[in-house]
């Protein structure tokens, strides 16, 4: 288990499924394909959201991962 | 009684828009709806008719049983309350919200709440029962606030109900049309629907109306229409 550090800009896959489980409501699963390479080119374009994206590091997401809701 | 806080992640998505035709939507159904102005800018009644020189509010009075006199019910039977004119009265929103979920309706019934987008989620006592939607417009500096927003959110001991919405998108801009993409994918908490860029939206408001209204077969109406039936959807799972 990942442990989160109070004041850390890092959000871990463990801490995006924390964060539907309290905030986002009952659990809802399904399949969502995930075009990663467009995603990373968006991220790239735009130096702001690349900023973010370096600092709010999120771990790498992998095409047909099943994304709990 | 059914708690839903709008704000804007940062000033100007048009949140307070959004309140009023959201409320209109639900009021459909048949169900009461109280909407009540926390914004000290007091602009949610030019949206449900009330006249621009009104400017009088639940702050210009000591406490909510004395402001009772304004609460107003628009042309569709939603009743708003609006803020008033006395921006000092701020620090007293958890008392005026508190004493508005004791008034005398049913449990069916929907508070919809048009918060300032500058005060923070502190000052509002949020519970598990709560939702509160978080206006967003697909641009990088709202790229940049939801990220802050989920690293406060991971710090939270409290939990309710915490939803992205995306408001104004205009799916022919190229940035739009990739944040959104990358946000659908990459952003937790996002509500899965958004309001579409319409311009019936501004104009209902010239016509101190709101779309539901003055388009019922406009883009924007079948966006609030949508809104109003999941919330309830989120709604019926608190309970």
């Amino acid at each position: 288990m990942t442990h989160v550090v109070k004041n850390s800009t890092i959000l871990t896959q463990y801490d995006i499924t924390n964060l539907l489980r309290r905030f986002g409501g009952k659990n809802q699963q399904y399949v969502e394909i995930v075009d990663v390479q467009k995603n990373l080119q968006t991220i790239n374009k735009y130096p702001l959201i690349k900023d973010v994206s370096s600092s709010v590091h999120t771990h790498a997401l992998s095409q047909g991962r099943t994304k709990s809701n | 009684m059914r708690k839903i806080y709008l704000k804007g992640i940062k000033g100007g998505t048009g949140a307070t828009a959004i309140v009023a035709n959201l409320a209109c939507a639900l009021k459909k159904s048949n169900t009461n709806v109280i909407v009540l102005d926390l914004d000290p800018k007091n602009d949610l009644g030019l949206h449900l008719g009330l006249s621009w020189e009104h400017n009088t509010g639940w702050s210009n009075y000591n406490s909510l049983n004395a402001a009772l006199a304004e609460f107003h019910c628009d042309s569709d039977g939603v009743i708003f309350l609006p803020f008033g004119s006395e921006p000092s009265r701020l620090n007293e929103l958890q008392t005026v919200i508190r004493d508005c979920e004791q008034l005398k309706v049913d449990d069916n019934s929907w508070l919809l709440l048009d918060c300032p987008a500058h005060l923070d989620l502190d000052h509002f006592n949020l519970c598990a029962d709560d939702i509160f939607l978080e206006v967003v417009n697909c641009d990088a500096t709202c790229h940049s606030f939801i990220y802050k927003r989920l690293l406060k959110l991971n710090q939270q001991t409290n939990h309710w109900q915490h939803y992205f919405l995306v408001n104004r998108y205009n799916s022919a801009s190229e940035l739009e049309f990739d944040l959104l993409q990358l946000w659908q994918s990459e952003v937790p908490l996002l509500a899965p629907l958004y309001i579409n860029k319409d311009e019936v939206i501004s104009e209902s408001t010239a016509f101190r109306n709101v779309a539901v209204n003055c388009a019922p077969y406009s883009v924007a109406n079948d966006d609030f229409e949508t809104l109003a039936g999941w919330l309830v959807s989120r709604a019926t799972h608190n309970d």
